[in-house]
Order: C-alpha cells, then sequence, then structure tokens
C-alpha cells in the first residue's frame, strides 16, 4: 500500500471516528430540543417612545404599525402570564405616543390588561391615556366603560368613562342610554330618571313623527320605562322585606299600599310624562325648550300618598302593577312589574319546551311528568303564585295563572 | 428654456438606465405589496395598516430615488469630463444645473407615480373584494386596475381612496425639497459625501420640529435659570440654544408635508397648511438658486 493509499485510508477512519459521535451527539441535540417545551420570550427591547420617535425620522405610522402587528404576537403567546400586561403597556405606550389616534391600540390594551391580564388599575391608565389623545372619540371610554361595569362590577367608574364618551358629538344613542343604566345599578335613581328623561324628551322633540317605528327612539323610551320601574321597584323591596321581617310571610304590594307602606315617598308621575310624550308625538307640542324641560323634569317628580301606577300601564289590566316573587331566580330582587312577570313566565315556558326537545332526542315518548324532564319547575311558584304544568298528550307547558298564554299577550318591554 | 429641456430629458434618459433606480422601484413595490399581506395579520386596523405602508414605501422609496440618482449626477458629468463638452456649448453653468434637476426630478415623478397607480390598485383591490365578496379573481383585478387608474387622475372618483393622490402630491414637493438638496451638494462634492449630506438634511428637515422644541426647552431653561439667579435671559442662554435656533430656521420643515398621513387615515379630508405647497417651492428655489451660486464659482479642473 503507498502513501497515498494510506492517507485516504487514515482520513477515512479519522471521519468514521469522528462522524459516528457526531451523529450520536446530533441525535441527541434533536431529541432534547424536541423535548423542550419553549416559553415564548418577547426579545424586543422597546426603549422609551422619546427616543422611538425621534429614529422613526417621522415615519411614525409605520413604525407604530410594525410594533401593533409585535404586540398581536406578544400577547397571544404570552397572555396567561403576569408580566405579559406590564409588556403590554410599554407596548401601549410607545405605540400611541407614534400614533395618537391609533383607537385599535386602546382597545386592544383594555382586553390585554384587564380581561386577560386582571389589572385593573393598568385599565384605567389606558383609559386616561386614549381619552386624553382623543378627547372628542368615544371608543376608548366606551371599552372602558364596559370593563369596569360588566367585568369588575364598577357602575360609578363606568359611568364616568361613558361622561368622557359622551364628548364625542357622533356617539351613538345607545351610548347616553347607559348613563342612567348604571345611575339606576348605584341607586342614584333620580339622577337616573332626570338623564333618561331629558335624553327621550329631546331626541323626540328632534323626530316626534318618527316615534313609533325609530328603533332609537323605542329604546331610549324603554330606557326611561326602566328606570322609573327599577326606581318604584327599590322602594316596594325594602318594605316587603320589613314586613316578612315582622310577621314571617310575604305581603302582596297591594297589602302594603293599604298599610300606607309607599306614603310621602318621591317617584316619579309617568302618567303625567306619557301625557307629554303623546302632546309631542300627536304634535300639540312642538318641542320642548330647555327650561321647560327642566320644569317638566322637576315637577313630574312628586310626593305620593299610595303607589303610582307602574310605567307598563299601556298593556292589558292585567299587566298592571307589582308583584312580590320570593322564588324569584332574578338577581334584580324579589320585586318585579306585573308586565315583566308575564314576560317571564313566557320565557319559562319557552325554556320548558327546550328541555322537552332535549328529553325527545333521548327517549321515543313524551314525558309523562315535569319531574322527569324539568324538575326545578315543579316545585316552583310563578311570580303571580301559579303553578307550572305539563300536558303530555299535547306537549304544552303552561301555569295555572296563564293556561293559555300566547305571544300576543307578552309585552315587549326592552 | 429649451437647453434646460435638453438637458432634463437626457438626465432622465440616463437615469432610467441606471441599474439601481430599478432595484430601489422593486423593493418600494415589494413593501407595498406587502402592505396587504401585512394588513391580513392585524386584528383591527386593516385599511390603515395598508395606507401606512404604503405611504411610508413610495415615500422612503422616493427618497432614496432623489439621493442614490441625484448625488452622482454632476459628479459623473465631471469624472467622464463630459461637461467640457456641455459647457463649450452655449449653455450656461445654471442652465445645465436647472436642467439637471429637473431631469432628476421627473425620475422621481415617473417612479412615485409608477408606485402610487400600483398602491392605488392594492387600496382598491380590497376594495371591491370587500364591496363583490362573490367576484372572481379576474373581475376584481382588472375592476381594481380601472379604479386604480380613475383614482390616479380624477382623485375623488372613489371615496376610500380620495385622500391618497394628495398625500402623494404633498410627497412630491417634499422630495422637491430633497432633490434640491441633493443636486446642490452634487455640484460641490463627491457622491458619497452628497450622499452624507443630503440623508443628514433629510433627517434634519424631518426632525425640525423636534429641534424647536428642543430650543424652547433650552429657552425655559434659561428663563428659570435667570429668574432665580437674578440674571438677564440673554445671558443665560446658551450656545447651544442660538444653535438649535439657527438649525430651525436652516433645515427644512419636513414635517409640514409628512402631516396629512395621519389625515388620510383618520379623517375625512385633507386640511394642508395653505402656504405648504409654496414653501416647499420657496425652500428649492433658495437651494437652487445657492446650487448655482457655488456651480458658477466650481473649478472643473
Amino acid at each position: 500500500m503507498n502513501a497515498r493509499k494510506w492517507t485516504i485510508l487514515i482520513a477515512a477512519v479519522v471521519f468514521l471516528a469522528a462522524a459516528v459521535p457526531v451523529w450520536r451527539l446530533q441525535d441527541e441535540q434533536i431529541y432534547q430540543f424536541q423535548q423542550r417545551h419553549e416559553l415564548y420570550r418577547d426579545t424586543l427591547y422597546l426603549p422609551s417612545s422619546e427616543y422611538v420617535k425621534a429614529v422613526s425620522l417621522g415615519y411614525d405610522h409605520f413604525v407604530a404599525d410594525y410594533l401593533w402587528l409585535r404586540m398581536i404576537q406578544s400577547f397571544a403567546a404570552g397572555w396567561s402570564r403576569p408580566e405579559n400586561a406590564d409588556q403590554m403597556m410599554n407596548y401601549l405606550k410607545v405605540i400611541t405616543d407614534l400614533d395618537p389616534n391609533f383607537e385599535e391600540v386602546y382597545s386592544f390594551a383594555i382586553m390585554a390588561v384587564g380581561e386577560k391580564g386582571d389589572r385593573y388599575d393598568l385599565v384605567k391608565e389606558v383609559v386616561e391615556t386614549g381619552y386624553m389623545n382623543n378627547p372628542s372619540q368615544h371608543r376608548t371610554p366606551y371599552e372602558g366603560a364596559y370593563h369596569a361595569y360588566w367585568q369588575r362590577d364598577d357602575a360609578r367608574q363606568a359611568k364616568f368613562y361613558i361622561r368622557l364618551a359622551l364628548h364625542d358629538h357622533q356617539v351613538p344613542d345607545f351610548v347616553k342610554r347607559w348613563i342612567p343604566y348604571f345611575d339606576a345599578q348605584d341607586g342614584r335613581y333620580r339622577a337616573a330618571y332626570e338623564f333618561a328623561l331629558r335624553n327621550y324628551l329631546t331626541m323626540l322633540a328632534q323626530r316626534p313623527e318618527r316615534a313609533e317605528e325609530d328603533v332609537n327612539l323605542l329604546n331610549t323610551r324603554n330606557n326611561l320605562m326602566r328606570v322609573v320601574d327599577e326606581w318604584i321597584r327599590s322602594v316596594i323591596e325594602p318594605q316587603a322585606q320589613a314586613w316578612h321581617e315582622r310577621t314571617g310571610e310575604w305581603p302582596t304590594v297591594e297589602q302594603l299600599d293599604e298599610a300606607g307602606a309607599f306614603a310621602g315617598n318621591e317617584l316619579p308621575d309617568y302618567a303625567m310624562i306619557n301625557a307629554v310624550i303623546h302632546a309631542i308625538m300627536d304634535g300639540t307640542v312642538n318641542s320642548v325648550a330647555p327650561d321647560e324641560l327642566e320644569a317638566l323634569t322637576r315637577n313630574s317628580i312628586r310626593t305620593w300618598d299610595r303607589l303610582p301606577p307602574s310605567p307598563y300601564a299601556y298593556v292589558p289590566p292585567y299587566h298592571q302593577g307589582y308583584l312580590i316573587w320570593p322564588d324569584s331566580p332574578l338577581e334584580s330582587g324579589i320585586v318585579i312589574s306585573r308586565a315583566e312577570a308575564v314576560n317571564q313566565i313566557w320565557h319559562m315556558l319557552n325554556f320548558i319546551h327546550e328541555g322537552v326537545r332535549t328529553y325527545r332526542e333521548q327517549n321515543p315518548s313524551m314525558p309523562e311528568r315535569l319531574e322527569d324532564f324539568m324538575p326545578q319547575f315543579a316545585e316552583m311558584k310563578d311570580p303571580f303564585g301559579g303553578s307550572f304544568t305539563w300536558d303530555p298528550v299535547q306537549g304544552r307547558a303552561a301555569t295555572t295563572t296563564f293556561p293559555d298564554l300566547k305571544p300576543e299577550d307578552i309585552p315587549h318591554l326592552y | 428654456m429649451r437647453e434646460i429641456y435638453a438637458i432634463a430629458t437626457n438626465t432622465f434618459k440616463e437615469a432610467i438606465r441606471n441599474r439601481i433606480l430599478y432595484f430601489i422601484l422593486i423593493f418600494a413595490l415589494a413593501l407595498i405589496l406587502l402592505s396587504g399581506v401585512l394588513s391580513e395579520l392585524t386584528i383591527a386596523g386593516r385599511t390603515k395598516i395598508m395606507l401606512d405602508f404604503g405611504f411610508t414605501a413610495i415615500n422612503f422609496f422616493g427618497v432614496a430615488i432623489a439621493v442614490f440618482v441625484g448625488v452622482s449626477l454632476v459628479y459623473n458629468e465631471l469624472e467622464k469630463k463630459s461637461i467640457y463638452t456641455i459647457v463649450s456649448k452655449p449653455i450656461g453653468r445654471w442652465q445645465f444645473l436647472l436642467g439637471k434637476y429637473f431631469g432628476l426630478l421627473l425620475t422621481v415623478v415617473v417612479n412615485i407615480a409608477v408606485m402610487s397607480l400600483f398602491f392605488l390598485w392594492l387600496v382598491h383591490y380590497y376594495g371591491v373584494m370587500d364591496e363583490k365578496v362573490d367576484a372572481g379573481f379576474l373581475t376584481v383585478l382588472t375592476t381594481s386596475a380601472g379604479r386604480a387608474v380613475a383614482s390616479f387622475f380624477w382623485w375623488p372618483a372613489y371615496g376610500y381612496a380620495a385622500n391618497i393622490m394628495p398625500v402623494v402630491a404633498l410627497m412630491l414637493v417634499e422630495l422637491s425639497i430633497v432633490t434640491g438638496f441633493a443636486v446642490l451638494f452634487s455640484s460641490f462634492s463627491t457622491p458619497t459625501l452628497s450622499m452624507m449630506f443630503t440623508v443628514m438634511v433629510f433627517i434634519a428637515g424631518r426632525l425640525n420640529e423636534d429641534i424647536v422644541r428642543f430650543s424652547v426647552q433650552l429657552h425655559d431653561k434659561a428663563l428659570v435659570a435667570a429668574q432665580t439667579m437674578g440674571t438677564t435671559l440673554e445671558e443665560q442662554l446658551s450656545l447651544s440654544y442660538y444653535l438649535a435656533r439657527v438649525a430651525a430656521y436652516v433645515t427644512p420643515n419636513l414635517g409640514v408635508f409628512t402631516r396629512s398621513v395621519n389625515q388620510a387615515v383618520y379623517e375625512n379630508q385633507i386640511q394642508i397648511w395653505p402656504w405648504s405647497i409654496l414653501y416647499g417651492l420657496l425652500y428649492t428655489t433658495a437651494i437652487l438658486a445657492l446650487a448655482i451660486m457655488i456651480f458658477q464659482r466650481r473649478n472643473f479642473k
């Protein structure tokens, strides 16, 4: 064997001697890599927005968009980690310094730091920044209000945000309706009523001919009626509770009224308001001047000797007035307007019929008794004190109060 | 005028033969196309991202063309000695320089027009897709192309794209200033230095308002110091303040022309400073006059 062949042989041996362990090590590395559970790390170093703004050379929007796409990725990769909220805030600050009108970033940040990050303090910071940068835009404070109320049960803060949102002259009407809603939730019924009344009458005076078809107008009127309804219910409930504590029995609203439990209460006179509304709708009154509106608002609240009529007096007679429903599954208390009670019964009957459908998917025949598929309704009383019944022959649920309730009997309240 | 026209057209022909121009254009079109792709990645603000990326691409690559092509314009003539042939003819140096400037500006304008058309097509492509959900690819392509051409010539033709061309027009005013600087530096310096100078002026121009802000800060600081120490304001004002003031007045305020991007993205109407176009034109005139003064005295040996 000559020297050249020896060289090739030695090289081949060395190659094999090196390659085999390399192969083994490579295999080990691949195995380890596959086993490794990597956490996403946002490696982007975000300097102060002042510097970013300076180096962006006027291409602020472009840089803001790039960071926005980065922000979305960063959030998606690590939203469950506690430090994510702070990182989101860093992004927000830099992006909104570059492009203060970029509203999507504020909305996204509210969701990221509030809903996912559980940092209410940061949500407030986001809303404040958003509002300061865009004082005439309603979106950020509106979403802040949504978060404050629905996620944090903070009606007062939510109302404050809605007040900020109203600085936008093009704010949708439904946002305005949140003010009385939050006030009522916070127990500030008078403020809620005054705002709802002013809001509705101002809107109505602008387009009276459309009062019966304009969804916004109808909703705003419902908003007013709901506030009046809640105010009246808030007066009934403590009296009913006190009666129950005293006697061990639940009274009827009529019993309380007869006993003078509601004398001296200040409550709105919805019948009077209704007359004004109809006068505007009929064209008898063309508009309501601001001072007249103030006087009307003031005068429509008066001291009563007995319980005033419910705002739902327009529905059939058996819907008027209030009921005490101790078994109420609702969160809004034990007092319910008769109109709402009929509504609730209708929903419950629909729920029972849904239950029948589910039952029939698993069973060939109709259930014989209510207990067989909806046991919770077997013992439950409806708001009028009637029982729920089930007719297996006709496949129909009803209550003893309304053995034949039809859709046309249901008042459309909200 | 005829001399300027002849030199301008020659400069344009020469510039469009420059390969670097096509590289820049390809990059620009790619970035504009990317704006459409990236806008698909966002969860909100799709149109905004598309507009921002498109405007940035047009502006940035417009500046790149002005700088890369502009800085070697005069230098190449000197290097190739072709300047001697030109100046030996009955053509003034000022005509030569203006011809070079307008030739370069024409190159920039043509490239910006190509980019704008492409950008308009992309915006309309997504607009048509949103409008005609069931339309086939070819229908969307042809309709959007037609709309792009219409929007290019008649800006308000389609509401959602009505703001694009006004912004591009303002960018052109900005680019006319940058091109002026490229020609100015090119008239007395080497391409590398000219490029550096032009880019620096562009950066300073974009930061002009920050320079003003900085000078105000220095002024306020000096005012506080003067009140505290019981001296006059002039005694407390530092050299940095005077330098910042000079820089603020000398550098072009290019922010005037880019502000419209914000309006195009967020508002229905573009409202610009009424004097901005005149400001741009006068600034360019001043720069060109300066370039002519320098070039007149330049020794070609």
